[in-house]
């Protein structure tokens, strides 16, 4: 019987034929596909009652390719879009990661340890378009300009690299602009937010945006895609979960699933797309929220274009991170990678 | 602000909060206030309105900002001095709840100012419900602590000598050490000795002093993530720098820690090793509590079958004193003495040099039990 949420079923599941099919068919799905098969076989962080609010969402049977579809809209309307994101609702309750008030048997992570996130301005495209009229007139350029993505790409090189004061007040801008479109236009939504601890990340500073992309186990939206960091307190961020593999979308194939026995206060452990790392790196995600000048600028105001390098290949990248964490002692010697 | 809300006391508490966070900023310390006094909407809440504040917080993206909200709203109420004036009907029952609402609202940007100028100002008294107001506002510096000025507060309070505003136990002062701002993501250096104080503290209870320390030492961990070998070598260092009683060692993992090709390991076990293997300890800690090694393939497979083996006991261990680990630890050591070069070697040296290590526990219990 194939485990599935890394339970074994007492009887065959719903998601057996089209997982097995991902796995065992390369001839016609890619490594993405098992990869994701493999995740969503292994990620006992999915409860229960979980795979039931995610099972009411799949077809019944889903063959792979409408599996693949249902999950992609599973991730669309319950999470990128969702008020809140079903990974706040109860059914997610053993991945909330619970923030520490020094109230003995109540532990948790010291709130004022510092997060970081990237945040992919080209893949803001679309929220730049409906916001040609802010205030800051930042934007306005593109009023006259929209759908034209050769253009954007232009002008969005043309504010990244401009003087340091010009930036900041583009950063600025565009900061406050996510923070009221998000209140003005409440249909829009981009949850889940990727995070990892600043210090965790403030090594790689130096390394340019392509590697903080694959440090934190995301791939940008486009290929040379402007990239800037925020630095933030954990108390800026309410709703801190460990990610799952169904909050990851299709994309999520850069996902890896924790390892049992890590507290949820350690997050996940992401997948370095660069097969290089030596230790272990936390993430956790959160719902989008606000942020502010300072959380580029405490940062060192890191921006820079990462492109798609994927240097390995996911096959390889998956192995390598299955090792390290066998030989960093966490336990997962019997997952597929 | 939604349009539908469920209803029952949770949904009615939630239209309740939104319409709060609706009005205007001024209006919102005054209903706090009343709210403290299980008025209005917080009236036949069964439990102390701070609770029901919390639970009445939204899910979701407008959580962090309900939570600024609040807490801007919970400083504008500590700007009004209820240690000097007293406030509303039932001053005691409102401070008791304005300082569980900001211990358990860690927002220290806002919060750190005004608590602190209550704790200056040395005026605070009185009891609600038979515990001391002094307590809850301890609970609520320990909270949101923005800088380290509370830092000798809390060294005092763990050697217990007394004389200072705040009532507190070495546990507790532990607790506000854990909250000290955090410096490079690491936990203040003052951590170790305020576990030291926290474990001389709990050590008369023998049945309990266990899982009681086990306790702080977890919420270290968790507070500040790092992976389990780390925070296996720092907390062994700690114990070694501080002199932490020697019951602790059942406390943390120190069977066997193996980092960047270097071992810590019991001083019994040590003596063992070095005996069958022939390998001189780098160093003792803790008072030879603890050997630093650095093993050959040989002593490393030795060691990998103990270390499952005593897991594995120890995930079906009943008992939870430090005694009854020691005593378990023991019996694994003296189980595995055929797994060695020099079987003998657990007899003659590594089993007397456990008990010398763990004191009191029966030296007829563990040759009973290889019987």
């Amino acid at each position: 019987m194939f485990q599935i949420f890394g339970r074994r079923p007492l009887s065959k599941h719903l998601l057996e034929d089209a997982l097995r099919a991902f796995v065992e068919r390369s001839d016609e799905y890619t490594a993405e596909d098992r990869a994701i098969a493999l995740n969503l076989a292994d990620d006992f962080r999915i409860s229960p009652d979980r795979e039931a609010h995610f099972l009411a969402r799949v077809s019944q049977p889903p063959s792979s390719g409408t599996l693949r579809d249902d999950l992609t809209d599973y991730f669309k309307s319950e999470i990128r879009w969702g008020d809140p994101p079903v990974f706040l609702d109860g059914s997610n309750k053993d991945n909330f990661v619970p923030m520490a008030t020094g109230k003995p048997g109540e532990p948790g992570l010291h709130p004022q340890l510092e997060l970081a996130r990237l945040l992919d301005l080209t893949g803001l495209h679309l929220v730049f378009e409906r916001n040609t009229g802010h205030p800051s007139g930042e934007f306005a350029e593109l009023q006259d300009k929209k759908g034209d993505l050769d253009y954007f790409r232009t002008w969005l090189e043309g504010k990244c690299t401009s003087a340091a004061a010009a930036k900041e007040h583009f950063v600025e801008s565009t900061l406050r602009m996510l923070n009221e479109d998000r209140r003005l236009r409440k249909e829009w939504r981009y949850h889940p937010t990727w995070a990892t601890l600043w210090t965790d990340f403030e090594e790689f500073g130096p390394h340019g945006a392509t590697r903080w992309c694959q440090v934190m186990g995301v791939r940008p939206r486009a290929d040379r895609a402007w990239v800037i960091a925020l630095r933030y307190k954990v108390y800026e961020a309410s709703g801190l979960c460990r990610p799952t593999q169904l909050d990851s979308d299709w994309g999520g194939c850069y996902h890896f699933p924790t390892s049992s026995g890590v507290p949820v206060e350690d997050g996940g452990l992401a997948m370095d797309r660069g097969g290089q790392a030596q230790q272990l790196v936390h993430e956790y995600i959160h719902p989008q929220t606000d942020h502010r000048l300072r959380h580029w600028t405490d940062g060192g105001s890191l921006m820079g274009q990462a492109d798609w390098a994927d240097p390995v290949g996911l096959p390889v990248q998956r192995q390598r991170h299955h090792d390290l964490l066998v030989r960093l002692g966490q336990s997962a010697r019997r997952w597929r990678f | 602000m939604p349009v539908d809300y469920e209803d029952n006391p949770l949904g009615w508490a939630r239209r309740a909060f939104d319409r709060w966070l609706a009005a205007a900023a001024g209006d919102r310390a005054d209903e706090l206030i009343r709210w403290f006094q299980n008025y209005d909407e917080a009236a036949g809440w069964g439990d102390e309105p701070y609770l029901w504040v919390l639970k009445a917080l939204p899910e979701g993206e407008q959580r962090t900002e309900a939570q600024a909200a609040l807490a801007r709203a919970i400083a504008d109420v500590l700007a009004r001095k209820p240690d000097e004036q007293p406030l509303g009907k039932y001053p005691e029952q409102v401070a008791h709840n304005l300082f569980l609402l900001a211990a358990a609202t860690p927002r220290p940007d806002f919060l750190w100012a005004p608590l602190k100028a209550v704790y200056e100002r040395r005026r605070l008294s009185g009891k609600f419900e038979g515990t001391d107001l002094r307590e809850r506002l301890r609970a609520a510096l320990t909270a949101n602590q923005a800088d380290d000025s509370l830092a000798v507060e809390w060294e005092r309070m763990g050697a217990q000598a007394g004389g200072d505003f705040l009532p507190g136990s070495p546990v507790d002062a532990f607790y506000g050490v854990l909250m000290l701002p955090p410096r490079n993501g690491r936990p203040s250096a003052r951590i170790g000795s305020a576990l030291a104080n926290a474990a001389r503290h709990l050590g008369h209870d023998e049945n309990l002093r266990r899982p009681r320390f086990m306790s702080p030492v977890e919420a270290l961990k968790k507070a500040f993530p790092r992976g389990p070998v780390e925070w296996d070598v720092d907390l062994i260092s700690m114990a070694d720098h501080n002199n932490w009683p020697s019951w602790t060692r059942s406390c943390i993992n120190v069977l066997v820690i193996t980092q960047r090709g270097v071992s810590f390991m019991p001083g019994a076990l040590g003596l063992g090793i070095e005996s069958a293997y022939q390998i001189t300890p780098l160093a003792e800690l803790w008072g030879g509590q603890i050997v630093k090694m650095q093993l050959n393939n040989g002593a490393l497979v030795y060691i990998e079958r103990l270390r499952n083996a005593f897991e594995r006991s120890l995930d079906l261990m009943s008992l939870r004193s430090d005694r009854a680990w020691e005593g378990l630890l023991g019996r694994t050591i003296l189980d595995s003495a055929s797994l060695l070069p020099q079987p003998e070697t657990i007899l003659e040296k590594v089993l007397p040099a456990h008990l010398r290590e763990s004191g009191s526990i029966n030296p007829g219990y563990l040759v009973g039990l290889a019987g």
